[in-house]
């Protein structure tokens, strides 16, 4: 029997600052998971995300709202959130060293919809700092009704990265 | 290659409905996991929440005072907030009222542990996004346990108040 989990795409980059995930939503799906399956920096920091419209463009106007909680092993809880952001922050922590990064599961959902707003989901676990563990748990949205046909990681500066995607039929 | 995510059953709303249903008759007990992907549900009164229950073997929803539940809130214009409360009547799939303007609908996963366990209790996760009634970004990451040693066949989706007037909910099973 076939599943109704199917893969879509996969995207990676190498020595890169950021990395475009195109085409990759249609109407064929209504939710979509994407998995960062590895992922090297150069730095210590944050990978973040914005979409891309119906005409190819990364969207970097203020319409995102997140929310996320970093559920820390050494220390006390944190939580991230803003509104009317460019981009919908740290949806997963990355470092320098290469075993010290983990993987994440996110979900979009309704990104084809142009009638819809675009709602995000995600959790990740990795960056093992230098004192333990850091893992998310986050929410966002791309808070104006268009069509989206993919999305963008930004804010790093990685050796590797590399994306899976999946439709949820 | 075969899947091991298999559909069992969908409902979409193309009218007012007070209830969704997945499962009950559609049940297929062959799981030991199951996902529930909730999509876009719109409702028609403002304030109201999408609330939860599971269905027992006969396909009703249980409304007992067992359900144990505990999340921590996430919001993007204010603090963080947790949630839990034993001995319910239900779940709150949105922790706080939702509205009818554009753009407030909720989304989600649940996953369903035990379900077809009659010597266990069911357990569930449940990560969820909505737009709340003033506008602002929130959402909840949590779990729950419905304390009945039963099997339980599906998820009722209801409203404190009023129906839903848009959204889909699928039932899926992870296959072995």
């Amino acid at each position: 029997m076939a599943g109704n989990l199917e893969f879509i795409k996969s995207a990676s980059g190498t020595s890169v600052s950021t990395l475009e995930v195109t085409d990759c939503f249609s109407d064929k799906y209504d939710v979509y998971a994407f998995a960062i399956t590895k992922v090297d920096a150069t730095s210590d920091g944050n990978i973040d995300l914005r979409f891309i419209d119906s005409g190819g463009s990364v969207i970097s106007d203020a319409e995102y709202d997140y929310a996320l909680l970093s559920l820390i092993s050494y220390a006390g809880f944190g939580e991230t959130k803003g509104t009317n952001g460019t981009k919908i922050e740290n949806i997963m922590r990355v470092d320098t060293d290469t075993e010290k990064n983990g993987g994440s599961i996110h979900y979009i959902f309704n990104p084809y919809d142009s009638s819809s707003y675009t709602f995000y989901l995600g959790q990740s676990g990795g960056a093992v700092a230098s004192s333990g563990l850091i893992g998310t748990k986050a929410i966002g949205v791309h808070k104006s009704a268009e069509q989206i046909t993919g999305f963008q990681f930004l804010a790093g500066s990685y050796d590797t990265l590399t994306v899976n995607v999946y439709g949820v039929k | 290659m075969a899947g091991s995510l298999i559909k069992i059953d969908e409902e979409i709303v193309t009218s007012a409905v007070a209830t969704i249903t997945v499962g009950g008759a559609n049940w297929d007990s062959s799981y030991d996991v199951y996902m529930v992907k909730v999509n876009n549900l719109t409702i028609d009164t403002n304030g109201q929440n999408p609330v939860i229950r599971f269905l027992d073997s006969s396909n009703n929803p249980v409304t007992s005072a067992n359900y144990n539940w505990a999340r921590k809130i996430l919001k993007s214009d204010a603090s963080f907030g947790n949630g839990n409360l034993q001995n319910a009547t239900l779940d709150y799939f949105v922790n706080n009222g939702m509205n009818t303007t554009t753009g407030q609908s909720a989304s989600g996963i649940l996953y369903l542990f035990n379900f077809n366990n009659t010597g266990e209790y069911s357990f569930y996760t449940v990560e969820e996004i909505n737009r709340h009634a003033t506008g602002a970004l929130q959402g909840l990451q949590g779990g729950g346990v419905l304390k009945l040693a039963a099997q339980h066949k599906g998820v009722e989706f209801g409203v404190t108040s009023g129906n839903y007037t848009g959204g889909s909910v699928v039932l899926y099973g992870l296959k072995k």
